[in-house]
């Protein structure tokens, strides 16, 4: 995969939408596609300032009062009286509809299920570890493998590629291509698994999958599904598995007008243990822990935004890359002034209105004024 | 204040307290967004008026089950803004012919908003919707007509002609 191949979901990544593997480890490796990330981000902020001085600074008077109204239909009385099938044939077709909706809903929640990453390890016939690795749902056809390599032994070689089609319902779908080249044997024979059949397995998460390997014995797929990326995988994109990542540009938006923008260093902490606060002398503190501190609101967090309401207005937080993989719940406690609150004494000298990032643990976050 | 079906509801019947709240909560951000189609504060003003009177007139086309109300009003105000531009066409070639200078905003631009007016009509459109207005995809593309899969792919190619000419407004800037 190329930048020009990733761009279009580097793209739909700053937009929250889920990227494919293939997409993600290119990431991993491509300084540009990072760059683009952040820039996307800045041009958003830059947007959403420019947004703010378009807004019209008052709105005039309808004029849709002008003109000429149409007289009020009492539309149920007019309904009832041209309905031109039998009551209890409509009263049916209501509950067919009501069922198609309720397999509608359970259908949709199975699909929101699927978000989660399939871990897994192929094992050799000794039951030793050969490889690991996570995918996310596939939702590209995945013509690639997620796994190829060989393991070595005293009288030959067993060669394996694996990947992890699809997920249907609880089960995995995995196509494998195995085959063993015993020692002395043509090991340059590369055309052999290009000519080989895929055989395709349905494999249920936490069982071993035995995959017979002629000459060989079995080779085993061991795995399961997770909502989050193993801390092995971890790398780059997201922050490792348990803790949370703010870099900048960190933007503050407040009814889809932008408030603030942060644009100096970030850090990453732990999840569980940590917060963090963005501040502004004008704004107040806005703490965030992903677990509940007294006097919070429940918001979200999905990639790289966080999205929460108080006293009534909708406000985003946006960041330069995602804080975590996937979507978790986050509590923000707003602090109206920064003298009411001292999360992490954010230094001498701050002057001026520009924001401010502090981090710190839970347990000291009682520093309430 | 509610965006859904119960307002929707009453807008129905012409409950003139709820189409003026309607009118409150969103005459304002789509007249932002019709600014940035047309480039001209007034013409936005008039397009988005005539949006409102549309709705309040023919309260029957809005489907919930397509979108919401307010992606309605914006896909309404886009296609009004559209016909506007195929009616600009026809003036500026008449007036190309007759050798007039085009008429230009009187209000000054900033580099953002210069580069931003650069965009085709249909990028700035889509920026626009998903930036600013923060709307989801399948959003957009009620607004704009298109399939979803449409819609993030003219997001990419947007965002990369912004991006584009953003860093050669910079590079001029420091240069």
């Amino acid at each position: 995969m190329n930048c020009a191949e990733a761009g279009e979901s580097v793209s739909a990544l700053f937009d929250g939408e889920p990227i494919s593997r293939r997409v993600m480890i290119h990431l991993l490796n491509c300084e540009g596609c990072r760059t683009r990330l952040n820039e996307y981000a800045a041009m958003s902020a830059e947007l959403r300032d420019m947004a703010g001085a378009a807004s019209p600074q008052a709105i005039p008077d309808g004029r849709w009062k002008l003109a000429d109204g149409v007289a009020v239909n009492n539309w149920l009385r007019k309904w009832k009286e041209t309905m031109r099938i039998p009551r209890f044939a409509f009263a049916l077709m209501l509950v067919a509809l009501f069922a198609l909706s309720l397999s509608a809903g359970l259908f949709l929640a199975r699909a929101k299920d699927n978000d989660r990453w399939f871990q897994y390890e192929v094992l050799g016939r000794d039951g030793k570890l050969i490889v690991r690795g996570a995918v996310p749902p596939n939702g590209e056809g995945n013509s690639y493998y997620d796994a190829g390599c060989g393991m070595t032994y005293p009288e030959g070689i067993v060669w394996f590629r694996v990947r992890m089609v699809q997920r249907v319902g609880e089960a995995e779908t995995i196509r494998v291509r195995a085959w063993w080249v015993p020692k002395g044997d043509n090991r340059g024979n590369f055309e052999r698994p290009e000519k080989m059949v895929e055989r395709q397995f349905l494999y249920s998460p936490k069982e071993g999958l035995k995959i017979p390997v002629e000459g060989y014995g079995n080779l085993e797929i061991k795995g399961q599904y997770d909502s989050t990326l193993p801390e092995t995988v971890r790398r780059g994109l997201y922050p490792e598995y348990g803790k949370f990542r703010i870099d900048p540009p960190v933007l503050l938006v407040q009814e889809k007008e932008l408030l603030s923008k942060y644009v100096s260093g970030g850090g990453e902490l732990s999840l569980g243990k940590s917060y963090f606060a963005y501040g502004q002398q004008d704004q107040g503190w806005y703490v965030f822990s992903a677990k509940p501190i007294q006097g919070a609101v429940e918001g979200t967090l999905t990639m790289n935004q966080i999205e929460f309401v108080l006293d009534g207005k909708q406000y985003s937080l946006f960041t330069g890359d995602p804080i975590l993989f996937g979507r978790i719940s986050i509590w923000v406690k707003h602090y109206t002034s920064i003298k009411d609150a001292d999360p992490a004494s954010p230094g001498d000298g701050w002057q001026g209105n520009e924001p401010r990032l502090a981090f710190g643990e839970l347990e000291n976050l009682a520093v309430e004024k | 204040m509610a965006d859904g079906s119960d307002l929707w509801e009453r807008i129905r019947i012409h409950d003139a307290s709820a189409f003026e709240a309607f009118y409150r909560n969103n005459a304002g951000r789509l007249c932002a967004y019709l600014q940035q189609i047309v480039g001209s504060r007034q013409v936005a003003e008039d397009l988005m008026q005539e949006t409102f009177i549309q709705i309040w007139k023919s309260p029957n086309g809005f489907q919930p089950e397509l979108g919401s109300l307010r992606g309605y009003l914006f896909g309404i105000g886009r296609k009004r803004a559209a016909e506007w531009w195929r009616k600009r066409r026809v003036v500026s070639e008449e007036r190309a012919e007759r050798g007039d200078e085009p008429a230009k905003d009187a209000a000054s631009l900033s580099a953002v908003a210069d580069v931003f007016g650069r965009l085709s009509e249909e990028q700035r459109s889509i920026l626009w919707l998903r930036e600013v207005e923060g709307e989801s995809y399948a959003e957009i593309a009620t607004i704009l007509q298109i399939p979803v899969g449409t819609v993030k792919s003219r997001l990419f190619v947007a965002r990369e002609e912004l991006r584009r000419m953003w860093r050669s407004s910079c590079s001029a800037a420091r240069s």
